[in-house]
């Protein structure tokens, strides 16, 4: 024991005897409450970035519904823009069918015994109205389909890669 | 005594001094595992969010393509049906056409025969409007199996994107 305390003494400072331990000690006490208010500190950096985390989370959280938000607006209003012209198209399409009627009923007309000559003479003229009419709403119909087709990835809907 | 007591104090002072460094270590240690998991959890979060976000908007804009798509298919068949009857009326009127022709051939009156003959005329001009009937069918028939195409294009190109994601 007694030559285990020599060690110890003489590997300590050598100013006195006396107070070199004691230096040591208080450097000792000094680094230890150093240590342990940089350790505190530490536990207390890593409490904040956990709770950084959850706020940056929430915040990923958030600007994805608005994304998603906005996202499904734009869509929405797409959607009743090709709602509206698809009524369009269906109105056209009535009108077609009536005019096709139309030229039927005019060809029917032709084979009708009862019908007065000077009444058929004007069919041709009839047919060739329904034909303007028919090209009128075919025209139509293929301008309202590419009006259709501007739903653009990039520009109607926001986010993505 | 004294220095037995500062030797304790001292033994103890190390001690402990060891112990703070090491827990100040595994502080460290678990600030940065911490950190690095964070940081790792955060990404993935936003890559997900990102990747939702992108899909969620091709779904979109591949279902509006569809819508398009239908309409073009609907205004296709519709031109495709009175195509088939514009020639159903060009086949009735040339059928009429040699029946009239026959009625007057067979005829003995030259005032039924004029009759006829204006008849035949007015079959003959209406046959001339039918087949422009026709003419604007088929040029509508190619312009909408145009449109389809490139509709069918889009809807792929959407999906591609969907398939790449």
């Amino acid at each position: 024991m007694k030559k285990i305390i020599t060690t110890i003494n003489s590997s300590l400072p050598t100013v006195s005897k006396v107070y070199a331990p004691l230096d040591f000690m208080g450097n000792t006490v000094g680094k230890y409450f150093d240590y342990k208010r940089e350790t505190a500190m530490i536990k207390h950096e890593t409490q904040k970035l956990k709770a950084q985390a959850k706020i940056i989370g929430k915040q990923i959280d958030a600007q994805l519904k608005k994304e998603l938000d906005e996202n499904e607006k734009n869509f929405k209003k797409e959607m009743e823009r090709l709602k509206t012209i698809g009524k369009d198209l269906e109105n056209g399409a009535k009108a077609k069918t009536k005019l096709l009627k139309q030229i039927d009923k005019y060809i029917k007309m032709l084979s009708d015994n009862s019908i007065p000559l000077e009444i058929k003479k004007s069919i041709p003229t009839l047919i060739s109205e329904a034909n303007r009419l028919l090209a009128q709403e075919s025209d139509q119909a293929i301008k309202k389909l590419n009006t259709m087709s501007y739903f653009d990835a990039n520009t109607k809907l926001i986010g993505g890669e | 005594m004294v220095r037995v007591l500062i030797l304790g104090a001292s033994i103890v002072g190390a001690y402990l001094l060891k112990e703070s460094s090491s827990s100040n270590k595994r502080a460290r240690r678990d600030y940065d595992d911490t950190y690095n998991k964070v940081q790792k959890s955060l990404e993935q979060k936003a890559r997900y969010a990102q990747k939702k976000n992108a899909l969620d908007k091709l779904f979109k804009v591949k279902r509006a393509k569809q819508k398009v798509g239908d309409a073009i298919y609907a205004e296709l068949g519709e031109t495709q049906r009175a195509f088939k009857e514009i020639n159903n009326n060009i086949k009735e009127s040339k059928k009429l056409l040699s029946e009239r022709f026959t009625q007057k051939k067979l005829s003995d009156s030259r005032d039924e025969k004029r009759a006829l003959q204006n008849e035949i005329n007015i079959v003959l001009t209406s046959r001339k409007e039918l087949f422009s009937t026709k003419e604007i069918l088929h040029q509508n028939l190619r312009e909408l199996k145009e449109r389809l195409k490139v509709a069918n294009h889009e809807t792929r190109m959407v999906q591609d994107e969907i398939n790449k994601l």
